[in-house]
């Protein structure tokens, strides 16, 4: 994968791939680090980028694992700025602990609920558009987001119990 | 022609490489041939990038860069066969013996039989250049060959369950 | 368009059964998210829809630095340690090939008699055998350098039955899957590994394993001497 494939397929997910992490760490700042770290990853191995059958996945899979080093590493360095409010937007946010609390649950989920869960948080797309991307059909689709969101629905109230 | 001269030289050493032994060696292919047997195989190119992936509970308790490993070959059988899984240990034992491996473990527990091979990087033992993991009882089969460098931490210390919650909570 | 306006129990009940049905319009999942930002004393029923509902509602609105690209590509594509990888490709590339052709010529010189590993095992397993195992036996495996170091294939309890290999062969198709997915390499990395620690900490802590063998000869003594 040259730099210009690079460009125009691993670097345009970069908005998406900062509102997970954003999601995931809770702090704008951290989410940045991280989003740019796992780029260079991405850019040392990019000629076995194209060995891969699903190079989003792999791009979102190696996000989560930034995060939660660096998820790590804070909780490891209490003295570390654990300020985890981003720049809230213009309308009232909910507390970023719920936040968080479900982005962790989204990165639970098994292989392709979580895929498609994702994209359809982070990177707003509808069904049809995620059964596009992904090959699936809209139906499937469809059953996968629900079973997720009610997965979801069920983890959290466990959680918060 | 800068780019075709390159396309020249690359297509010359794909050639030369599938013909030589410097191609990627299959030691349990054969066993994979055998009727009622699946077989798995992960090559190099994917392991660099599954280094990415590793789940994060067992990157921080095993001490393994998985970078440093060539290949995975993973053998089952799919049959519940007892002549299936005779004939899989009597292969597996022999290319174990080729391979010059040494037994860590062997343990037995009713009837099922668990052996872990080493093949040592030197005398020190530790570091291994390959590891096999075999399991098998009077109808299963499962083996598991990892050829590259693995550390002898990555064998001891406290052992992990697939329960392990990777959340850092 | 009219936008869609919640106002009563049944209106939000209805609209969430969309929601997790995934089959609600974009303006049915705006209307919950206005409903749930504006009415923040609800029945406990509804924390975890509201808490679902405004998150993806927030993670959509996540705007990300202006220069973000920027640094990405400064990172990565505009990096100069690539374009040097660049530069060098081909001249990498051709001492690949003159190293791959010399190992060709040795390997051709040297071809005769000497086999490579894989040749090797199929020159040595030349033939199929068929086991007729007693019911109660557990496969036996030869261990690796034990002191008596045998490297022969166990004996069978009953007559071997040898077929020619080329006739098995003939049936077999390949059932070797290649992994291409890095996700499930390591996952498959992870529980081989998880699988030998495992072993080892049982190994660890049960009692010296007994030869059965010895075991069922110490039973039979046992019970002839009673």
């Amino acid at each position: 994968m040259n730099a210009t494939e690079f460009q125009q397929r691993i670097v345009v997910m970069h908005p998406s791939m900062f509102r997970a992490a954003v999601a995931i760490l809770g702090n704008a700042d951290d989410a940045a680090d991280a989003v740019q770290d796992t780029m260079v990853k991405l850019w040392q191995n990019a000629d076995a980028l194209d060995d891969l059958t699903n190079v989003q996945a792999y791009a979102f899979a190696t996000l989560r694992n930034q995060a939660l080093d660096v998820q790590r590493r804070r909780s490891a360095h209490p003295a570390v700025d654990l300020t985890a409010v981003s720049d809230p937007p213009a309308d009232e946010p909910r507390s970023p602990s719920d936040l968080e609390v479900i982005a962790q649950i989204v990165e639970e989920l098994p292989a392709k609920y979580r895929q498609v869960t994702r994209m359809s948080i982070y990177q707003n797309l509808s069904t049809a558009e995620i059964a596009s991307a992904t090959g699936l059909s809209n139906d499937n689709v469809r059953q996968i987001l629900s079973r997720s969101r009610q997965k979801i629905k069920q983890l959290y109230q466990n959680l918060k119990q | 022609m800068k780019h075709s001269i390159l396309r020249i030289v690359l297509i010359a050493c794909i050639a030369f490489t599938s013909l030589t032994s410097c191609a990627q060696t299959r030691y349990f292919s054969q066993l994979a041939e055998l009727p009622g047997v699946e077989s798995v195989y992960i090559g190099r190119s994917v392991m660099m990038l599954a280094g990415d992936n590793i789940l994060s509970n067992v990157s921080d308790q095993v001490d393994l860069d998985i970078r440093n490993i060539k290949s995975i070959e993973v053998i089952t059988n799919e049959d519940g066969s007892t002549a299936t899984v005779t004939r899989l240990v009597s292969m597996s034992s022999e290319i174990i013996n080729r391979l010059n491996m040494e037994v860590v473990v062997d343990q037995r527990c009713d009837n099922e039989r668990a052996t872990i091979y080493v093949q040592p990087t030197d005398s020190t033992y530790v570091t291994f250049t390959k590891m096999v993991v075999l399991n098998y009882d009077q109808s299963d089969f499962s083996l598991v060959f990892i050829d590259g460098k693995i550390s002898n931490t990555a064998l001891t210390g406290e052992a992990i369950t697939d329960d392990d919650d990777d959340s850092d909570e | 368009m009219n936008k869609l306006t919640i106002t009563s129990s049944a209106q939000l009940r209805e609209a969430l059964e969309q929601f997790y049905a995934a089959t609600a319009a974009p303006e049915v999942i705006e209307a919950l998210t206005d409903y749930f930002r504006t009415h923040p004393q609800l029945d406990p029923e509804f924390e975890a829809d509201r808490a679902i509902i405004l998150a993806m509602a927030d993670a959509a609105a996540i705007e990300e630095p202006a220069d973000m690209e920027q640094r990405i590509l400064a990172a990565t594509c505009g990096s100069p340690r690539r374009a040097i990888w660049h530069g060098i490709r081909l001249w990498h590339a051709a001492a690949a090939a003159v190293a791959v052709i010399a190992v060709a010529a040795m390997w051709l010189l040297n071809s005769n008699g000497t086999a490579q590993p894989v040749q090797q095992l199929v020159a040595k397993v030349d033939t199929v055998e068929t086991v007729r195992q007693q019911p109660a036996e557990l496969p036996q495996a030869q261990p690796a350098n034990t002191a008596t170091a045998p490297t022969a294939t166990p004996q069978p309890v009953d007559a071997v039955q040898r077929q020619p290999a080329q006739q098995v062969a003939a049936a077999q198709p390949s059932h070797t899957r290649e992994v291409t997915d890095p996700e499930e390499a390591a996952q498959i990395l992870a529980s081989t590994l998880i699988r030998a620690r495992q072993t080892i900490a049982q190994a660890s802590q049960a009692p010296a394993a007994i030869d059965p063998a010895l075991n069922s000869i110490n039973n039979s003594l046992n019970s002839l001497r009673q």
